[in-house]
């Protein structure tokens, strides 16, 4: 049994807007990351960023230090690395690095869309949405992993600059998408009762 | 025309409706269900009745639930 869409209240198709847009500006950053990477190795003489911490000793920030505040000595500074006319090799290395986080964010805003559509029609506890839930909590559980590769791939290219060496690892792993994910966990499994409760109600006179 | 659904109730709506003289439609009305639900009733096809549903039936057909409702 499904309901017009029109008859979806405002707060529902307001989210499905915006999940479209977001939908759409990732699919668009995504083919401008391959066409970029792309016109670089063909053309060459394109430029690659990275951003990696660096162990300062004697940091000073821009404005004063007031009396019982200290700045820790030796720190880390976060400094973004470009490399001038990159490689193929190097662009390609970027590109996987920056298309990743993309890909994965147009997975999960494409599985949102589609819940947002079933509670547009009226039909939101189905099984085919507590898969997507559970598909959602794995994407954010991966979150540290994401960030652990394109870590990595920060080092491929720091790696791959000479003379640049002993560029540190990246910082420690975060738990937000663990903790967010364990979250949408729970909530598929709410859905799944749902599922359960409306099959006993469906077909009650 | 009984029908019997799957746990074995036999429905005989068809049966009472013919003797009240009154149509589907017309029942649906009195009671405040849709005429597609109680078409579901009537073919066997539902899983379970409420009691308000069941009480609203037999008050329209003025009958009692053992006539509406039967076990093979």
């Amino acid at each position: 049994m499904t309901a017009p869409a029109s008859s979806a209240p405002g707060s529902v198709r307001f989210a499905a807007g915006l999940t479209t847009i977001f939908l759409v500006v990732a699919v668009a950053t995504g083919l401008f990351l391959i066409a970029h990477a792309v016109r670089g190795a063909v053309d060459g003489g394109d430029e690659v960023s990275f951003r990696g911490a660096v162990r300062v000793s004697n940091a000073q920030p821009a404005g004063s230090v007031p009396h019982g505040v200290r700045l820790e000595n030796p720190g880390i500074a976060d400094v973004p690395v470009h490399i001038e006319d990159a490689s193929t090799k190097q662009e390609m290395v970027a590109l996987a690095r920056d298309l990743l986080p993309v890909v994965l964010i147009a997975i999960g805003l494409w599985t949102i869309r589609r819940i947002l559509r079933s509670v547009r029609d009226a039909d939101p506890f189905i099984e085919a949405n507590v898969r997507r839930l559970r598909l959602i909590a794995v994407l954010l559980m991966f979150v540290p992993f994401v960030v652990g590769i394109r870590h990595y791939l920060d080092n491929a290219l720091a790696a791959s600059v000479p003379r640049l060496t002993n560029w540190p690892n990246g910082e420690g792993l975060s738990l937000n998408g663990p903790a967010a994910g364990l979250i949408v966990l729970v909530l598929a499994e709410v859905f799944a009762h749902g599922v359960r409760l409306r099959e006993d109600v469906e077909g009650t006179i | 025309m009984t029908s019997i659904s799957e746990h074995g109730i036999a429905v005989h709506l068809d049966d009472l409706l013919e003797r009240r003289g009154m149509t589907l439609t017309e029942l649906a009305d009195l009671v405040d269900v849709t005429v597609v639900n109680l078409s579901v009733l009537k073919n066997g096809r539902a899983r379970a009745v409420r009691f308000s549903t069941l009480a609203a039936i037999c008050r329209a057909l003025d009958c009692q639930p053992g006539e509406l409702l039967t076990i093979d």
